[in-house]
């Protein structure tokens, strides 16, 4: 059969199976509740990178190894991060109402940093240290959570 | 004593040239996620570079003309356009990728937004390739490129347990957290990162811009088999900095702020301001090679005068395609476009384009009409052909794992 094959027909399965192929990278998978947990691990994940990045920076920072302008970067390109992992999150449908609790938590925690990172973010700005020190304290308090919802999650 | 100098200036021009934007954030990127257990693809891509690289440069040496001149010549009109449209479109992806890097850098130096500065970016590259001599352009950046060696230093200064680092690199293994098609997914983008098609083609048309015959071949072999693997060892020193501050800690890379930090935490602010100058200076001698690059291709494609070794106004086709590249650069980057998302993107297609431009440099290699005695040995064939198969292997994964890991989330 293949042999018979003309090469417009060829080319024709050639292009349906790459489109079902680019479809299939679209559309999300099966909604369940080991897919919703695997979103909520992602999104710790994600966040965790940030508030670490934020307090490496600002510690290098308060320790005079780091210039203004670069931690202000930094701190404001996590900030800057943190939303659209909330937004991915919140957009994500929990399977049933037992993972409502799930999706509290993390948008919550992710409220949180975003907090902390914006405090951080004006006080850098300000070059105010006591504000850094808070933010910096804000944001251990941040990855203590997210490390336990981490371990939580597995 | 004077050809001393110019084999130890092509060198060092060569290391500090063989890291751009694709490399530094990819690099950052592995360490952060993977450790050193991908520092196998970096040495690959090195290793498949020179080959090439080699290839290339003794193909420009004897024949004295450009690539797609030869190619078009070789292989007829229809497949040249098809390598020059498979090409062109990752090198000007690459270009606005470099673009974007210098404005990072700057960001990072000024804390003025990026936005800002593409324009400004945009526009000092191509006034760059306009009015400065093409050695000056090589040197220059080459040279400035060598501060990247501050990662080396920070690695060093950081006080790693060495002997788990290189266990890590030379028994590679997969983190328990990171599935097996995001780390070929990586793998490909780290291999696409070291073998840019631009390389070669700047590389090949350089030395036609400095009138290279084979007597300049021991030079040009030197820099391609010193200076590139030199150039990888920066990467490495990238990757490692990375796994140290990083790996641990759960910060995963996608910011070039982040690329810098571990130099931060080893060597403060003046290991910072050196690795600024490194961003600054590999990105803008990237963006004039990949500039370059786009025109020197298409030039020579279509028979045009082209190369900085003439006058702007005997070259005015290649001139006004540098001009329109750097204007569609700029344009493309200020669409808000993320710069590094750009640069990922522009290494996996690299990967995908790499076929249609090393199995032309392969065929030519092997024209005796064009090469005479200096047609690729057993040796060259032999690597050539080894490289070639690993090259359509990766092109062929690259668009699948892409889907399949949603580039490498």
């Amino acid at each position: 059969v293949a042999l018979a094959m003309s090469p417009g027909s060829a080319w024709r399965r050639i292009g349906l199976a790459l489109s079902v192929a680019a479809l299939c990278g679209c559309v999300g998978p099966a909604r369940n509740s080991d897919n919703y947990h695997g979103d909520a691990s992602a999104a710790v994940r994600s966040g965790l990178s940030e508030a670490q990045t934020a307090r490496l920076v600002i510690r290098q920072f308060l320790n005079h190894h780091a210039t203004g302008e670069y931690a202000d970067v930094v701190l404001t390109d996590s900030e800057t991060a943190i939303g659209p992992i909330q937004d991915s999150f919140g957009s994500r449908q929990p399977d049933s109402p037992k993972d409502d609790d799930l999706r509290d938590t993390i948008t919550q925690m992710l409220g949180d940093e975003e907090d902390a990172l914006a405090h951080a973010r004006i006080a850098m700005r300000r070059s105010d240290v006591a504000g850094l020190q808070d933010a910096d304290a804000d944001l251990a308090d941040v990855i203590a959570d997210l490390d336990k919802a981490q371990a939580d999650l597995g | 004593m004077s050809a001393f100098f110019a084999v130890a200036l092509g060198v060092l021009t060569a290391i500090g040239g063989f890291v751009d934007i694709g490399d530094l954030v990819t690099n950052g990127v592995v360490g952060s996620r993977f450790g050193m257990s991908l520092a196998w693809a970096t040495v690959l891509g090195a290793v498949g570079i020179c080959v090439f690289a080699e290839m290339s440069g003794r193909v420009a040496a004897i024949s004295g003309r450009g690539t797609f001149d030869l190619v078009r010549e070789r292989l007829g009109p229809r497949v040249g356009l098809a390598n020059l449209a498979a090409s062109m479109a990752v090198t000007l992806l690459t270009y606005v990728a470099e673009i974007g890097g210098i404005a990072l850098a700057l960001q990072l130096a000024s804390s003025v937004n990026n936005l800002l500065w593409m324009p400004v970016a945009g526009a000092a590259v191509w006034l760059v390739l306009w009015r400065v001599r093409f050695s000056l352009i090589e040197n220059v950046f080459g040279i400035l490129g060598l501060a990247l060696v501050v990662f080396a230093v920070a690695a060093w200064k950081l006080g790693p347990d060495w002997g788990s680092l290189i266990h890590s690199a030379t028994h590679p293994s997969r983190p328990s957290t990171e599935h097996i098609s995001t780390y070929l997914y990586y793998a490909i983008a780290l291999f696409g990162a070291a073998m840019t098609p631009y390389e070669v083609f700047f590389f090949s048309s350089g030395g036609v811009e400095e009138h290279w015959t084979a007597k300049d071949l021991k030079t040009m072999r030197s820099n391609v088999f010193v200076g590139f693997p030199l150039g990888a060892m920066l990467s490495l020193a990238i990757a490692a900095c990375a796994t140290v501050v990083f790996l641990d800690v759960g910060i995963q890379v996608d910011t070039l702020g982040q690329v810098a930090l571990p130099v931060v935490v080893a060597l403060g602010k003046i290991g910072l301001v050196i690795a600024l100058l490194g961003f600054f200076a590999a990105t803008f001698g990237a963006a004039c090679e990949t500039g370059l690059s786009v025109g020197y291709s298409i030039s020579q494609y279509f028979g045009w005068q082209w190369g900085k070794f003439v006058e702007p106004a005997r070259a005015t086709r290649f001139h006004t395609v540098l001009l329109l590249s750097s204007m569609f650069a700029i344009a493309v980057l200020l669409t808000t476009v993320d710069p590094i998302q750009v640069t990922e993107y522009s290494v996996v297609f690299s990967a995908i384009a790499l076929p249609l431009t090393y199995l032309p440099i392969l065929i030519v290699a092997n024209d005796r009409t064009y090469m005479g005695e200096h047609v690729n040995g057993r040796l060259a064939n032999l690597f050539g052909s080894m490289f070639l198969l690993i090259i359509v292997v990766a092109a062929v994964a690259a668009i699948p794992l892409m889907i399949i890991t949603k580039a490498g989330e």
